[in-house]
């Protein structure tokens, strides 16, 4: 398993140095922003997207042939992608919640503001890569990318639509409330356990699949 | 002797094709050279051992444990190598080192770097600056650094020029020199296997149509060339295939068949190939 994480973040050193730099500017613009909302975005993007690109390099190089003919086992091979979405996407969510609490800080906004709408989204993200996983395995990377392009745009657009017809302030008071706190403990969980259930859906869709 | 792979009555269908009833046996110590026209079923057959398909029937044994029950148990000593190198180019030789060596237990770093540097390959290059020969050539060194007793090459030097497979083909020597180890190797160039195959597997259409030690092959069949009008006197039962051309005819038959005074040419392994498989189709 060490193995096949190890050749997914080797494989994507170069793009993870670079989505590095992209999240490190991001953050340096947002100083002069009113807010950090969009920041907030990046970790539901980055988990995804990495994990694309890993399955991608995987197919273009036909590796799953090669992989099944050494000693790991499907399920090994299955979880090995979840385990490296889940650092990516964990990594992010790492990575962005100083940014965040520094920008805001620099800034001179309230540090703890976002950290809900941090919460939610990364809760969505996982949501999202539960769904992710067992598409691409089962009708390959390229179909999925189309798939998920089309998820964030509506992602985006909502989020967009949302931010311009209600009031941050109101949006901040809903996340305050018990109903926020209830979404805040919900969400999660509903996250996490689907995450769970797509790794063994994605399990008995690759030991279906031959090669 | 003992087997290093056993395999009874292995069928797989597909919509256009089927390979049917197949039954086969490397010994251990040799190298068994398993030949076909395209579309008969040699690459299926490997993906069968492998495990990287489902069968529908019959029985695989490597190293006498079941190849899907104990599957992990028996990938941990087979070196597997195909046509082309399923590494991703942005990785180093190097990298492949590192990624092994957490993947096979028995992975040897020194081994891997003592090929690597016997085959002139660049360890902190990627992988995409190599060319063909050097790709086939990383894809065996990590098939031969882990302690593996089994070898299992598909058209593993098919686009290679003479020198490297010659190259390749004094390794496959090498690593046949342990009276435990077996190679078993799917290729087109029938010459790479006259140099170092014991047995010739030859699968036509999804069926084994011989399984024979190479030596026996070769040194029982041969080819007579004669004219239309000889060949037409001929006892046809004798006569295992045939083709016509502008000078006469040349006929595939057993040595001992042949009459006192009968010039006969070798057969190689492509002509009783071809032989056999026009005579079945005539």
């Amino acid at each position: 398993m060490i193995g096949l994480l190890r050749k997914d973040f080797l494989i994507l050193r170069k793009e993870l140095l670079l989505l590095l730099g992209v999240v490190l500017f991001n953050a340096i613009i947002h100083l002069e922003a009113k807010s950090s909302l969009s920041l907030v975005i990046l970790p539901v993007v980055l988990g995804m997207v990495l994990s694309l690109a890993s399955m991608a390099y995987d197919e273009k190089s036909k590796w799953d042939g090669y992989a099944r003919s050494l000693p790991v086992t499907s399920k090994h091979l299955v979880l090995s992608k979840y385990l490296f979405g889940t650092c990516c996407y964990g990594g992010s969510v790492a990575l962005m919640l100083p940014l965040l609490v520094l920008v805001d800080w620099l800034a001179g906004r309230s540090v703890t503001a976002m950290l809900p709408f941090l919460l939610s989204f990364s809760a969505i993200a996982l949501f999202l890569m539960a769904v992710m996983f067992p598409i691409a395995f089962q009708i390959g990377v390229i179909k999925t990318r189309f798939v998920m392009v089309m998820v964030i745009i509506l992602i985006a657009v909502v989020t967009g639509l949302l931010y311009s017809q209600v009031q941050e302030s109101d949006i901040q008071q809903i996340f305050h409330s018990g109903l926020g706190v209830l979404c805040a403990v919900a969400v999660p969980a509903i996250s996490v356990v689907s995450y769970v259930v797509s790794f063994w859906i994605s399990v008995g869709i690759y030991r279906r699949k031959e090669v | 002797m003992e087997n290093i792979l056993e395999i009874r009555g292995l069928s797989r269908g597909f919509e256009q094709f089927q390979l049917k009833d197949i039954n086969l046996e490397i010994p251990k110590g040799c190298i068994m050279g398993l030949v076909g026209e395209n579309g008969a079923g040699k690459s299926t057959l490997i993906k069968l051992i492998l495990n990287l398909i489902h069968r529908d029937a019959g029985t695989i044994q490597i190293f006498g444990m079941d190849n899907i029950q104990q599957e992990r148990q028996i990938k941990e000593q087979i070196g597997v190598v195909f046509d082309e190198c399923h590494f991703s180019p942005t990785l180093r030789a190097k990298d492949v080192d590192s990624i092994m060596k957490h993947i096979y237990q028995n992975w040897d770093s020194a081994c891997f770097r003592q090929y690597l540097s016997r085959f002139r390959l660049p360890e902190k290059q990627s992988i995409k600056t190599y060319s063909r020969g050097m790709t086939m050539k990383l894809s065996i060194a990590v098939a031969l650094s882990h302690q593996a007793k089994f070898l299992v090459l598909d058209e593993a030097t098919s686009g290679l020029d003479p020198i490297v497979r010659d190259e390749i083909l004094d390794l496959f020597f090498e690593f046949i020199q342990e009276e435990d180890r077996g190679v078993l190797i799917s290729s087109h160039i029938t010459s790479d296997l006259e140099k170092i195959a014991d047995y010739i597997t030859f699968l036509h259409e999804g069926k084994i149509f011989f399984c024979e030690p190479k030596d026996r092959l070769l040194d029982d069949y041969g080819v007579l060339k004669c004219t239309a009008e000889e060949f037409n006197a001929m006892d046809k039962g004798i006569v295992l295939g045939h083709r016509a051309n502008r000078f006469g005819v040349e006929a595939l038959i057993r040595r001992k068949d042949a009459k006192a005074g009968q010039m006969m040419d070798p057969a190689g392994i492509e002509d009783v190939m071809l032989f056999l498989v026009k005579g079945e189709s005539e």
